[in-house]
């Protein structure tokens, strides 16, 4: 049988995001989750636009399903950061979403700010994101480590004898 | 390093009510899963549960100068309760707002929180496991919230 492959998605703004020091950049964040998804025997395909249409198709493309075989076993999605999470339509962002929860992906919304912080600069933008497909676990303000728990929330779900999700 | 796990109403029915949205695990085992993870990365964890909102605020000041962490499932006081939010707002140490579901997929009388504006994090809709994976994280978190 094939690895299961994880998508990480990150959209406008995402690479900015990470600017405090002592902030791990977008890179050592990918090279941890390469690490995590090889200590739990998966692939990893880890993406970062900020373009918002091509992060909307990027979603679109993960949700089609061929043959019954699909492409990405999860998605772990950050949409947006600071101002650049202005650049996406909301609806359609949620609709996208919403379609790939219908095609049976798992997926996780990760932000790394805690976008419920109104101190977070443009925390309002990334907010009005938040898509309420049923199933879609959520995970904001815990930096870089919020990548780590995705990946291990979405693994536990991926293997058999699931607890409770939705 | 303590932590104290602090869950809302209705929580102490888990294992029987609604299992298709809460699961059948009940608050006993996400207890001792807890504590588990917490002695696995040497953390005392204080696991609680009430159905009463002042007795959560009193738990919440107690955390203060005692606990490095709050874990807090406040269930739906999670959506009514500014006593809750002020409580945590006294609370310096790190603290984390946790649900089983994630309350933005339910009915919209559940979209919003007053806990997550107060809180370093909000983890939503990983199912019980999320307890224990939080806690697993709370090392590191805590250490950078200090270092800042």
């Amino acid at each position: 049988m094939n690895k299961q492959t994880l998508l990480i998605l990150n959209g406008p703004g995402v690479a900015n995001a990470v600017d405090r020091p002592g902030d791990a950049t977008l890179e050592q964040i990918r090279q941890a989750c390469a690490s995590s998804c090889k200590a739990l025997g998966m692939k990893l395909d880890f993406r970062h636009t900020d373009d918002a249409g091509e992060l909307l198709s990027l979603v679109a493309k993960a949700s089609a399903t061929t043959s019954a075989v699909k492409s990405y076993a999860g998605l772990i999605i950050n949409p947006a950061s600071g101002p650049k999470a202005k650049s996406i339509d909301a609806a359609s962002y949620q609709a996208a979403l919403e379609r790939a929860a219908t095609a049976q992906l798992p997926i996780i919304e990760v932000h790394i700010e805690n976008i419920f912080d109104d101190s977070v600069e443009n925390a309002d933008a990334a907010r009005r994101l938040q898509a309420s497909a049923a199933g879609i676990g959520f995970i904001s303000g815990l930096g870089e480590f919020g990548y780590q728990l995705a990946i291990k929330a979405l693994h536990h779900r991926l293997s058999p004898g699931d607890d409770a999700h939705g | 390093m303590k932590v104290t796990v602090i869950n809302g109403p209705n929580l102490n029915l888990l294992g029987t009510r609604e299992p298709e949205i809460y699961g059948t695990d009940t608050l006993a085992s996400i207890s001792a899963s807890c504590i588990a993870q917490g002695a696995e990365k040497g953390l005392l964890i204080e696991f609680m549960q009430s159905n009463h909102e002042g007795e959560i605020v009193d738990w919440i000041h107690q955390a203060i100068g005692e606990a490095d962490a709050i874990v807090i499932n406040a269930g739906a006081y999670t959506h009514t309760s500014i006593a809750i939010h002020d409580a945590l707002r006294a609370y310096a140490g790190y603290k984390v707002e946790l649900h089983i579901s994630n309350p933005h997929t339910r009915e919209t009388f559940r979209h919003t929180s007053y806990i997550a504006p107060a809180v370093d994090a909000v983890v939503a809709g990983l199912g019980v496991s999320g307890y224990a994976q939080v806690i697993e994280l709370l090392p590191d978190l805590i250490a950078r919230k200090k270092s800042r």
